[in-house]
């Protein structure tokens, strides 16, 4: 591993990979910052500008952004009481207490020391998983790949906020419309309706952009009442060691927690912050201080979420399988650039791998950088008026997906798919599901029929592999454990606790 | 038999309206003989499970109180999809400078705050900026002003 590192650093180090680490670092603490802009909008906006770089240069800039916006999120929870990103919401609670109590400048560097620690310990995480776990990838037959991404839908369905129904409702339905354009095995048109634009299928980019770009806009609209925040002051940058001892603990059990929640698919970056919050605040021998700017409460859920956005390429890059939307953007960036992620990555693509780990590291460590000595730039930035922001989002969404393959039929599905995010939202079906059946769907499809057709047609195969057996079990068992009306309860808990 | 989640009956109409269409569109795909896996069978089997939930929602809408469906605020859902479809209308014409100011102003509507001469001046430097980063910087092969389509 340590060659492996070596190689990493060389790719790492060199001039132009660590000017699009350091940009992509940026423009993730930016859109971290703003409100209504989220990571998967802005990857799916840059995504045309990175085909002129090279892959691990792109992936290196895209990886940036990813993390970075764990990191800018949390700033504005701490400061102004507004996630920047739905994963710093928890961190909203203790960090904007101590805030109050005037130790904002303790609550941010104790999030941002915490996010660095679980940012070097996730990546040799993914060093040292991803690869052995490649080489168990390869011996899998395609029944044991199709329960094993069922499994993954399962995890999904199991980690969505909202009732177990109406996810499995929206993900069916976008194991649908990834099943929508030309199918690649008999040339037959799926679902076109005639349309010339969707015989290539609908293109991830502009159902993401759709969805989280211009669908986030409506649904904002809505509930524009001008808030106008009021940043608390920062005060001394520096935790005392009270609050350091404090915060030790929780960073490391946090960094596990995001560690082995972030591979998962479905919301590992949302999940892993409650999740730490909750057993922090259960092991604490004094529970009642959570809520009012307990330290433990900052550092494990920023550890947690850090991480996990670090983890989650773990089964990206080792199995092929993106298990969240801007891992499936992700996915689309590297095979426009002919890299297929999958077990062979390691072998054939040593440098574009180790190279993105060594980066994380990296970006990791500028970010320390970027956020502590410039918080009140970031802090300035939240004076942007939404009226303001969302036609400049707007914009940036037409000209950045126009730009791919300047259609218009392009920006008209767009428009189309905002529209069908905010009835969705309506109707009480969230998206976050919807989005990961359609990015698993291609795959799922694909193993589905290369079972039917090894065995020729029998249906018995999906259950002859013994691990396909044991996976699709654990998928149901997952399920029917979560509809009990105990672990319910519990689950309620877990996303309602920590906002009561 | 009383409604007592509108939420959750609206929800299991429009999935079971969305997978009868799909099954509709499905129908016309041409099925040949001695083929395996007809290339249909996938996205059938999904709408058949997408039906089997939509009746789910609807019974849980008769059977348990839940939440209400609201709509939404018509005027900024209209003027930011009409946004939009302006950029993609104007654009392929007149270049995507012209396609994004229209299209900045008209979503600046979209807000009841609207102050419209500030707007226009911040749109016309938002495209500025736009044109200079993708035009002159990044050197995007998209024509930012252009006239087509007039024999010129």
């Amino acid at each position: 591993m340590l060659s492996d590192l070596a190689l990493g650093f060389s790719v790492a180090l060199t001039f132009t990979n660590l000017g699009l680490c350091l940009l992509g670092c940026l423009i993730g603490t930016l859109i971290g910052v703003l409100p209504g802009i989220g990571p998967i909008a802005t990857v799916s906006i840059l995504l045309p500008f990175t085909f002129g770089i090279s892959p691990v240069g792109a992936i290196i800039m895209l990886a940036g952004i990813y993390y970075g916006a764990q990191y800018g999120g949390s700033t504005t929870a701490i400061l102004v009481r507004m996630p920047g990103e739905a994963s710093s919401i928890v961190t909203m609670i203790d960090g904007h207490a101590m805030a109050r109590n005037g130790r904002a400048g303790a609550a941010l560097a104790i999030a941002a020391l915490a996010s660095f620690t679980a940012g070097t310990i996730a990546t040799i995480v993914i060093g040292a998983f991803a690869q052995p776990l490649g080489r168990v990838a390869l011996l899998l037959g395609p029944e044991d790949y199709f329960a094993l991404i069922v499994l993954g839908l399962a995890f999904s369905v199991v980690l969505a906020s909202g009732s177990i129904l109406n996810a499995v409702v929206s993900v069916l339905i976008g194991v649908i419309l990834a099943s929508v354009g030309t199918d690649v095995e008999t040339g037959v048109q799926r679902l076109t309706f005639g349309q010339p634009s969707l015989l290539e299928g609908i293109g991830i980019a502009v159902l993401a952009m759709g969805f989280f770009g211009v669908g986030e806009i409506l649904r904002n609209l809505e509930s524009s009442d001008a808030k106008q925040a009021i940043a608390a002051k920062i005060g001394r940058l520096w935790p005392n060691r009270d609050e350091m001892r404090r915060s030790v603990g929780p960073a490391l059990r946090g960094t596990a927690i995001g560690s082995m929640l972030g591979p998962l698919p479905g919301s590992g970056t949302l999940l892993a912050p409650f999740a730490s919050y909750v057993v922090e605040k259960r092991i604490s021998r004094t529970p009642e201080r959570f809520g009012h700017g307990a330290p433990e409460g900052v550092a494990g859920p920023e550890a947690a979420n850090n991480a996990a956005a670090q983890t989650c390429f773990i089964p990206l890059m080792a199995l092929g399988l993106p298990p969240n939307a801007v891992m499936a953007l992700m996915l689309g960036a590297l095979t426009i650039h002919g890299i297929s992620p999958g077990p062979q990555v390691f072998t054939k693509y040593p440098d574009l791998f180790w190279g993105m780990v060594v980066s994380m590291w990296i970006g990791n460590l500028m970010l320390l950088v970027i956020n502590l000595p410039l918080i009140g730039l970031w802090v300035a930035l939240l004076r942007v008026p939404y009226r303001l922001l969302y036609p400049a989002i707007l914009l940036f969404c037409c000209i950045g997906l126009y730009s791919v393959n300047q259609l218009p039929a392009d920006i008209f599905f767009m428009a189309a798919f905002g529209v069908v995010a905010l009835v969705l939202a309506k109707l009480g079906l969230e998206t976050t599901p919807l989005v990961l059946g359609f990015v698993l769907g291609d795959a799922l499809e694909a193993n589905f029929r290369r079972t039917l057709i090894l065995s020729d047609g029998d249906w018995l195969s999906f259950v002859r592999s013994p691990l396909a057996v044991t996976l699709l079990a654990c998928a149901v068992l997952l399920v029917a454990v979560t509809l009990l009306p105990r672990l319910r309860q519990g689950r309620t808990e877990i996303f309602q606790e920590p906002a009561s | 038999m009383r409604v007592r989640s509108t939420q959750d009956v609206a929800a299991g109409a429009v999935v079971i309206a969305f997978a009868v269409a799909v099954l509709a569109a499905l129908s016309r795909i041409p099925t040949t003989k001695y083929q395996a896996i007809s290339p249909d069978l996938f996205p059938r089997v999904c709408a058949f499970g997408l039906i089997a939930g939509g009746i789910a929602l609807l019974v849980r809408g008769f059977a348990r109180a839940g939440p209400a469906f609201a709509w939404a605020p018509w005027r900024g859902v209209v003027l930011v999809v009409l946004s939009v479809v302006l950029f993609g209308l104007c654009t392929p014409r007149f270049g995507y400078g012209v396609g994004a100011f229209l299209a900045v102003v008209v979503a600046g509507f979209a807000t009841r705050d609207v102050k419209p001469l500030k707007l226009v001046v911040f749109a016309a430097l938002l495209i500025a900026f736009s044109v200079v980063l993708f035009s002159v910087v990044l050197k995007v092969p998209m024509p930012a002003f252009t006239l087509r389509g007039f024999g010129l």
